[in-house]
């Protein structure tokens, strides 16, 4: 269980102080996934560093099942908006690089590298660099990394926005059935309304001016199979488009 | 070690080089200008007996001030690239130093240290390590923040910063200076080592041309040109090895 409670980040850049949000609350049960979405600009890369002990001096309190958040003392991965691979490992590499910062005696295990790979789609490609790679298959490699280090947390920025529809489509999926297996507590940040149906437990909608989170639902149709076809997806979706509308506009 | 079509480009520009040199000397058929062959003949023959130990003398010197650059400039451009407090306190005074022409101490280097190697390599590492620490700095500089983010998020230290990103991304960099600076290094070497010695190819080129000996010179500056090729393209072998993921 991740537990948020009265979070205000305050960034200072030439002597300027700027709040971004003030007393942002928030619980999130274990083995679970959280969607936060919201306008640009509202605050939720914000929210995500400093979940990812990126941010460090808030205000609040930020605890993993009552232990304050530490990236030493619990395994968080996180997966920046633009995957955060390292150019000049290889995909390999990559993907091996989360445990041995981890956890530096620990050997690595081949055979759980190579399966997560398969489980991605994509095997054969160990000893390719980022940039010979597709922004999906990057996406995946940075999938595979976090979930070797099977975290107490992962946080992903907007993870498939850059991808094309039916590339995002398929990535969800496998995003989908990983997370399944493994169920780490999960927050992702997107604007895409039906990605956070999809792939939200909890979904959690921020708002601007001010910055604070206005609603929450509990999301009853999360995992259920082919859910996207589905008419309940939809009536969901557009409920919240909806809310949405209102939200955005009139403050 | 090089690819084949860049070995035969350089057997070309070889070729068309000595074929302009040898044209220059037929037509001005002056003493100071010998034909190549006759240089190439006069190289084989005095090589091994001759030329040889001046030849390792500089390059031990050039290797040895490079060595020292890149083990005092790598870590001081690191630190200046990563944190900006070093940055704040260092750059002020290696941007007053840089532009002093190091060659201009030499005359106090050698008062301090000696005529001996010493003078020589401390000469070479002032040359070169200002650039190694500008471009170390300006190569982790340009490393996007968000690169770190993943990283930091699984508490990595110093040293693991250092290991998977910083060495990595400013490799690049750090090769680019170090070619530069050997160019002006082999120049400068070449002065250092007319004076006070008796070994190295500045003295060899010097003392063939006071013997009035000009086949012996050529074939000197020959072999220093080679020394200095030699050094380019290890140089350029080295970065297409350790920045592979660059050209990819
Ligand atoms: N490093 C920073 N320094 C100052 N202001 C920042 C910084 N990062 C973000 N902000 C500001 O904080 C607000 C929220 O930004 P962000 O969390 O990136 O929003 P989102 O991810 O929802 O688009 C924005 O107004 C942005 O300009
Ligand atoms: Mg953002």
């Amino acid at each position: 269980m991740i537990e948020i409670k009265d979070l205000s980040v305050t960034y200072h850049s030439n002597k300027e102080f700027y709040k971004v949000f003030t007393d942002i609350n928030l619980t999130i049960p274990t083995g679970s996934t959280c969607a936060l979405i919201g306008p640009s600009g509202s605050g939720k890369s914000t929210i995500l560093k400093a979940l990812a002990g990126i941010i460090t001096d808030f205000e609040g309190s930020i605890a993993i099942n009552d232990v304050p958040l530490s990236p030493t003392m619990q395994t968080i991965g996180f997966i920046p908006q633009n995957y955060g691979l390292l150019p000049w490992k290889n995909v390999y590499e990559n993907i091996c690089l989360g445990v041995k910062i981890k956890n530096k005696k620990v050997k690595i295990d081949k055979n759980a590298v190579k399966s997560i790979m398969h489980n991605l789609g994509i095997a054969g490609l160990e000893h390719r660099y980022p940039n010979e790679l597709s922004g999906g298959q990057q996406q995946r490699v940075s999938l595979a990394r976090s979930f070797l280090l099977k975290p107490d947390l992962l946080l992903m920025d907007e993870p498939f926005s850059a991808l094309d529809a039916i590339t995002r489509e398929e990535i969800q999926d496998a995003f989908l059935i990983l997370w399944k297996r493994y169920s780490p507590l999960t927050v992702l940040v997107t604007h895409y309304v039906e990605e956070a149906v999809y792939l939200g437990q909890k979904i959690v909608i921020l708002s601007t001016n001010p910055r604070r989170i206005s609603k929450v639902i509990d999301n009853p149709i999360f995992g259920v199979k082919n859910i996207r076809k589905q008419k309940e997806f939809f009536e969901l979706c557009s409920t919240i488009r909806n809310f949405i509308k209102e939200d955005w506009t009139t403050c | 070690m090089l690819e084949k079509r860049t070995f035969y480009g350089y057997i070309s520009a070889i070729i068309i080089l000595f074929a302009i040199w040898h044209l220059v000397a037929v037509i001005l058929d002056l003493p100071i200008i010998p034909q190549p062959f006759m240089v190439l003949d006069n190289l084989t023959a005095i090589f091994i007996d001759e030329i040889a130990i001046h030849g390792l003398y500089s390059i031990w010197r050039i290797i040895a001030g490079v060595f020292l650059a890149i083990i005092v400039g790598v870590p001081i451009g690191v630190l200046m690239g990563y944190f900006d407090k070093f940055d704040r306190f260092l750059a002020p005074i290696i941007y007053l130093t840089y532009p002093i022409p190091k060659i201009a101490l030499l005359p106090i280097l050698m008062l301090l240290c000696g005529l001996g190697e010493m003078s020589k390599i401390i000469m070479i590492f002032l040359i070169i390590v200002f650039q190694v620490v500008v471009s170390v700095r300006d190569g982790i500089r340009s490393i996007p923040k968000e690169i770190y983010y993943p990283l930091y998020s699984l508490g990595a230290n110093f040293m693991d910063i250092f290991k998977e990103v910083l060495f990595n991304a400013s490799m690049p960099n750090f090769l680019t200076s170090i070619r530069i600076a050997l160019a002006t290094s082999i120049s400068v070497l070449f002065f250092t080592e007319t004076f006070g010695s008796q070994y190295g190819m500045g003295y060899f080129i010097m003392d063939a041309w006071l013997r009035v000996n000009y086949l012996e010179m050529y074939s000197g500056i020959i072999v220093l040109s080679f020394i200095g090729l030699i050094l380019f393209v290890f140089t350029d072998f080295l970065e297409k090895k350790i920045c592979r993921w660059q050209y990819k």
